[in-house]
């Protein structure tokens, strides 16, 4: 404990400095006085006396220094010194401390900024019990393709896994809520009962499934609700438990209300009912038997693994599990493996590339603000080049004036950050507000602690560059030649190196992030303007809920065709049309098929073709040619053997240069009882998932509504010859009359549809445009500074080649060369930078490449000549300078 | 390279002085000077404004403490006198010393032996 007693008498000692300064005088001059005594007492003169007693002494001053440094804290007493003496300096030159400290709040602001939400969305925990154990079990279909799991596959992996220590499944659906209140459309999830305790939740009012519920079919219909709909359609009822929620028709018994803000696995679940409930909720499906059916690949399973047990061992397990199951049930599982995932998978695969790619680029723009301040410390460091010189030659130590410019950097990096962070948490709720909205509803981005820890190493770090850069040239210089030569040669020939290094960079950070900004505008350049296939403009969608108990047999079908053919005759309608699809939000189904003379069709291909059904007039409504044969009719009904459309990349894929109307496909395999399917007609491709979306690669069956073996939900597609935005209302309380209990939800035109599509492209293109021209700004600014300085720096030489004989042309062919040199060098350099970025941004980019050698050709150019203005401007006012006037300059 | 003479002292420097004042009772600074060159007879030469550090350092480490009193020649002094944990810092390097000086003696006595 006695460092603990030494470091505390020292603080004391720092703190009381005056006072144990006087105590120390006064006990040395009565030693002093002591000695001398005693030498006049051996007979010297006072005089000798006291001369005598100062050499027996010792250096008095050197005595109280050392005692100085022992008891107080000589350290902070530097640091102290050093920061006063930075301040002053400061403070001197405002000029160059305004600008460096703006530089440094640009940079430092904007990685503050995006830091914050790389913090919230990659790095924040997710809300469940211990989410570094718990995983995503997905089947596999042909090189780790992800696919949803067929719940007996489920049954099996649970009964005969040794390496988790529970298993859940479930499956994310939608449900209509009716009843008490006016009916609407909740996210709800079936889960097992394992599901809860799995994720570590448990109800805030009542109780979660237990076992018996989940293992007895279509005998407990129980319900938990979210604490919102709780809110929002019981008024937070106390006595909620036991009552009934009518979900698609059927009452369920409340037994739960979930705690506030879980939204379950999906993130946006209200409702939750037991996984054996599903055929009360959706009788349309109970013919699939989806829980002792292994050809539906519906759920969703998670997975706690146990204590100890990696990722890797779990996988393995797992495949020596799914490779049984391939063997015991070959017709369903033949190509089927397993995926064992972390479940921050999930959460952030769509956000770290693009963010990472943000952060990357808010990196680059710091270091170029780093760049522009190195090189005004360098100039500046140059004309204090005699005050170092001096104080070297008295005795300061190398590391000791490199600490005192380290406190100076710091001071400025810490006033950068402080500006920096300010200008953060400004800018937060606007960059917020550009970034996609599809965050998980549990990431709140704001600047915490964690947040200014990173922006304090952040400042730390660019004021260590900021030292170490311009020391670097120092380091090795000879004191006398600085106290010899005149500040500005000096400052020439180094600022000459370190201004080329500091050109090349800065060009070409500038262009990595040109070049990733220009990509990614191009992208959204296509995506806006490329033809989806179809006309969108006064095209709306609606899509609603049909009512199973409602309608009988072909009643069922014919309800979206007959709504309509009701909507068109509504006043500023020109057509409309059903279809089962929610255009840019649900593609269709992905079913295995065969193909009439064609070999059997993996299941992973079989995956990239989306199955739609169809209303009559959809074609017409969208816009979409058909290309062969004929469209559906109300004729091809139920009554009559079923009939197909294709699309044009499915027919050649499958019969290329064959007439494909009149050929036949049917579901399953070949030789399964399923019926043969006739192709009636060809239609245009159309993009219906996304606008990134190839439609070549994912073509598309279509069936007709009025065929349908299953009848949900639909949207209604709508084409109006009026504003779309302005029949939204109209369209949706026009359907409602038609039948008040149908819920209608996901109302949008097309335009707000695809606009929210291209969301993601237009806001981090935005950020990174921005970013990108905030770095071509500081570049240039810095490029134009290093020029200047350097070309002024060459006066004295101007004037003496142009003494010789030399021609204003051929000076500005010098400098301007120069200058390309370097811009070349700087380009070469970032187009070796941007071919590595680039890659981490393939996932954003759409229909351009990596290399587009007109972009980059213009970006190339438009630095050089960034560079080329740089030179030109202050080369243009030496040479007018006359050269007797630049043979003094000094 | 020979140890400069703070490094050799160091050590040494504070054992001599927690002894003076365990000998000698409170003692301002001079007498303490006094005091050792007395019992070193010279041999060791030190300036004499070297002793301040090493009283602070004991100061700081616990073994004395100081207080103002009046010298001889009626001048403020500082008087040094040793703490308890001072004398068993005085008793413990003491002991180590001795040992110490036991294994050198014994040391360099076998090695004139062979």
């Amino acid at each position: 404990m006695n460092w603990l007693r030494v470091a505390f008498s020292r603080l004391l000692g720092f703190f009381r400095k005056r006072r144990l300064e006087k105590d120390l005088d006064v006990e040395l001059h009565s030693h002093l006085e002591l000695l001398t005594q005693e030498n006049i007492r051996r007979g010297m003169s006072p005089e000798e006396a006291r001369y005598a007693a100062r050499r027996e002494f010792g250096g008095l001053e050197q005595i109280k220094e050392i005692y100085r440094d022992q008891h107080g804290l000589p350290f902070f007493e530097t640091l102290v010194q050093d920061v006063r003496y930075a301040l002053r300096t400061l403070v001197k030159s405002p000029g160059f401390t305004a600008v460096a400290v703006l530089t440094l709040a640009l940079g430092i602001g904007a990685n503050t900024a995006i830091f914050s939400v790389v913090k919230a969305v990659l790095l924040r925990p997710l809300p469940f019990k211990d989410p570094a154990r718990l995983v995503r079990v997905n089947e596999s279909v042909e090189k780790g393709r992800r696919s949803p799991v067929a719940y007996p596959n489920y049954v099996d992996w649970r009964a005969q896994n040794a390496v988790f220590e529970e298993m859940a499944a479930f499956g994310d659906c939608e449900m209509i809520v009716s009843g008490t209140d006016k009916s609407e459309r909740v996210y709800c999830e079936q889960a097992s009962d394992t599901y809860f305790p799995l994720l570590g939740v448990s109800a805030a009012i009542g109780r979660a499934f237990t076992p018996e519920e989940n293992s007895a079919p279509m005998k407990y219909a129980v319900a938990l609700i979210g604490y919102g709909l709780w809110e929002r359609r019981y008024a937070s009822d106390p006595a909620i438990l036991g009552k009934m929620i009518r979900l698609n028709d059927f009452d369920f018994t409340i037994i739960g209300v979930l705690p506030k803000g879980f939204l379950g696995y999906s993130d946006s679940s209200e409702v939750w009912i037991p996984m054996v409930m599903r055929d009360a909720a959706w009788p349309q499906t109970a013919q699939y038997d989806f829980l002792h059916n292994r050809d539906i690949h519906f759920h969703k399973v998670l997975a706690r693994l146990k204590p100890g047990i990696s990722l890797e061992t779990a996988q393995a397990e797992m495949e020596t599990i799914a490779a049984r199951l391939a063997r015991a049930y070959p017709k369903d599982n033949r190509q089927r493996g397993v995926l064992v995932t972390p479940v921050t998978e999930d959460y952030v695969r769509s956000f770290r590339a693009p963010l990472l790619v943000l952060l990357g680029a808010v990196a680059f723009v710091l270091l170029i603000a780093c760049a522009n301040v190195a090189n005004l410390i360098l100039t500046r460091s140059a004309a204090r080049d005699r005050e170092l010189a001096i104080r070297l030659a008295l005795g300061a130590s190398r590391s000791r004036l490199v600490r005192q410019f380290l406190t100076e950097n710091l001071l400025l990096t810490a006033a950068g950050a402080v500006a920096g962070v300010t200008l953060a948490f400004w800018g937060l709720d606007l960059l917020v507000s550009v970034l996609p909205v599809s965050f998980p509803s549990f990431t709140h981005v704001n600047l915490d602690g964690g947040v200014l820890v990173f922006a304090s190493v952040l400042a730390a770090a660019t004021a260590m560059l900021l030292t170490v850069f311009p020391a670097l040239s120092s380091a090795h210089r000879n004191i006398n030649e600085s106290l010899k030569e005149t500040a500005k040669s000096t400052a020439g020939l180094r600022g000459r190196r370190m201004g080329r290094v500091l050109v090349v960079a800065e060009v070409g950070l500038a262009l990595v992030l040109m070049i990733g900004a220009g990509l990614l505008l191009k992208s959204l350049s296509h995506l806006l303007t490329d033809s989806p296939g179809f006309r969108p403009d006064h095209l709306v969608t609606l899509r609603f809920y049909v009512p199973d108990r409602k309608y009988e047999g072909d009643g069922r079908n014919r309800f979206g065709p007959q709504l309509a053919e009701r909507i068109a005759r509504f006043p500023g309608v020109e057509s409309a049309a059903a279809t089962f699809i929610d255009p840019f939000l649900w593609g269709g189904l992905q079913r295995g098929f065969s193909v009439e003379g064609h070999a059997p069709i993996s299941n992973a291909e079989a995956d990239t073709v989306y199955y739609q059904e169809v209303g009559p007039n959809y074609f017409h409504t969208m816009d979409i040619p058909i290309l062969q044969g004929r469209d559906f009719s109300m004729r091809d009904s139920l009554k009559v053997p079923l009939v197909v459309m294709v699309s044009e990349s499915f027919a050649r894929r499958y019969w290329p240069g064959q007439d494909p109307v009149g050929k036949r496909i049917k579901y399953g395999n070949a030789d399964s009882s399923n019926p043969w399917m006739q192709v009636i007609g060809v239609s245009g491709n159309i993009k219906y998932n996304s606008l990134r979306q190839d439609p070549e690669a994912e073509p598309v069956i279509y069936g007709t509504l009025l065929q349908s073996e299953v009848i949900i939900n639909m949207s209604l597609i709508v084409r109006t010859r009026t504003p779309p935005e302005a029949m939204l209302v109209p369209l949706r309380e026009e359907m409602q009359r038609i039948d008040p209990a149908t819920p209608v939800y996901n109302v949008a035109t097309f335009s707000q549809r695809m606009h929210e599509d291209s969301a993601e492209t237009r806001s981090y293109g935005l950020l990174l445009g921005l970013f990108a021209a905030l770095a071509l700004l500081l570049a240039a600014v810095g490029i134009y500074g290093v020029m200047s300085y350097w070309v002024t720096q060459r006066t004295r030489e101007m004037g003496i080649r142009l003494t010789f004989g030399a021609s204003p042309g051929d000076l500005h062919r010098l400098i301007i060369g120069e200058g390309v040199r370097l811009a070349l060098l700087g380009i070469g350099t970032g187009a070796l930078g941007s071919f590595l970025v680039n890659r981490a941004m393939t996932t954003l980019l759409y229909e351009v490449k990596p290399f587009e050698p007109v972009l980059f050709g213009a970006l190339a150019a438009a630095l050089t000549g960034v560079v080329v203005l740089a030179c030109y401007v202050p080369a243009r006012r030496a040479m007018r300078v006359e050269p007797i006037v630049a043979l003094r300059y000094e | 390279m020979a140890p400069s003479r703070g490094e050799l002292l160091q050590g040494t420097l504070d054992l001599i002085v927690l002894k003076t004042l365990d000998a000698l009772g409170p003692l301002h600074g001079y007498g303490i000077a006094v005091r050792i060159q007395q019992v070193s007879e010279d041999l060791l030469k030190l300036n004499q404004g070297t002793l301040y550090p090493a009283l602070l350092r004991l100061e700081q480490q616990g073994w004395i403490n100081s207080k103002w009193g009046v010298s001889e020649n009626n001048r403020k002094a500082k008087y040094y006198s040793l703490t308890r944990s001072g004398r068993k810092q005085l008793a413990a390097e003491a002991a180590s010393w001795e040992r110490m000086s036991a294994l050198m003696a014994r040391l360099l006595q076998g090695a004139e032996g062979t």
